[in-house]
């Protein structure tokens, strides 16, 4: 359980610190640019699906824990097969507030 | 595959006595590992990286702090403790990960690549360290391709091409110098001449 609270502990670290940077508003630029495109004929539909995915790009849960979490590392260390599983749910947990990964194609 | 980073598919391994495939928690206990990647944080820093590992190993808080200082000093990275291993050099990432793969006191550590891409200070530092750990009875493993700085320090060499060993001899038992035997028998460089490389005056 120390080893949990000691990866989950650091995530968090990491993952507060990546917030603040504009590292964390990272994306599938080729999805975004070429969707957008798609509605350049309708200004109407282009404003809406702009301002749709600037929110989404926005809101700051843009970083990926994911991408904190070095598997490499995760591999090496020795935890149990319960506290590397438990490890990497923390990591997808917190993943799924990325708002990136509600777009389809997003990173 | 021996440190854990790949699974097994096939055969039997064995690291300080314990088979990698049934026993890996008891290998992972034992070993200390410096991996290509070098599998850090981007966003902490090499002291938070130290102590991380400290908490992980199960290590105390006297002999975690008594450690991390001495690495520290030892390694060079005392006032770059507190840099983000993000904006870090590559030899202070390296030498941060190397660190961390020292910190538990492993039976054997498994170092991939360990002198490539970094300042020749620092390869001298993890030369002496590796020395000294040997010295103590600790088996170090290492990959590299820097074959001047391995034949100073290793006394097994290992070559692979293929996927299948080519040589593999105690050090007193090479025949020349380990660059010549690689080139012989790993990879033997293209001897083809650019005419057209010169000088010519505009």
């Amino acid at each position: 359980m120390a080893r949990i609270q000691a990866i989950l502990g650091a995530l968090v670290t990491a993952v507060r610190r990546d917030l603040k940077t504009v590292g964390s508003f990272s994306g599938n630029n080729l999805f975004v640019v070429g969707v957008a495109s798609l509605f350049l004929g309708d200004p109407g539909a282009f404003v809406a699906l702009s301002s749709f995915i600037g929110v989404v790009l926005f809101i700051p849960l843009s970083a990926d824990p994911l991408r904190v979490l070095p598997r490499d590392r995760l591999a090496v260390w020795p935890l149990s097969t319960a506290e590397g599983c438990a490890a990497s749910a923390c990591g997808s947990i917190q993943s799924c507030g990325s708002s990136l990964r509600w777009l389809p194609g997003g990173t | 595959m021996l440190s854990g980073l790949l699974a097994p598919t096939s055969g039997q391994a064995f690291v300080c006595g314990f088979d990698v495939a049934t026993h890996p928690l008891e290998v992972k206990r034992r070993i200390g590992v410096l991996p290509e990647s070098l599998g850090l944080f981007d966003d902490l820093t090499i002291e938070e990286h130290l102590l991380l590992t400290a908490n992980i190993c199960g290590l105390d808080k006297l002999q975690s702090q008594t450690r991390i200082e001495q690495l520290l000093r030892v390694l060079g990275l005392t006032e770059g403790r507190n840099t983000f291993a993000g904006y870090g050099s590559h030899g202070m990432r390296k030498k941060t990960a190397f660190a961390m793969a020292l910190l538990p006191n492993p039976e054997l550590l498994f170092l991939d690549e360990p002198f490539e891409a970094i300042d020749p200070a620092t390869s001298r530092i993890m030369r002496d360290l590796l020395v000294s750990a040997a010295a103590r009875g600790i088996t170090v493993f290492l990959t590299s391709h820097i074959l001047p700085v391995v034949e100073r320090i290793a006394h097994q060499f290992v070559m692979i091409r293929g996927g299948k060993i080519v040589w593999n001899s105690p050090a007193a038992e090479l025949p020349r110098s380990l660059e010549d035997l690689y080139l012989e028998l790993a990879e033997p460089p293209a001897s083809e001449e650019l005419e057209w490389l010169e000088y010519k005056p505009s």
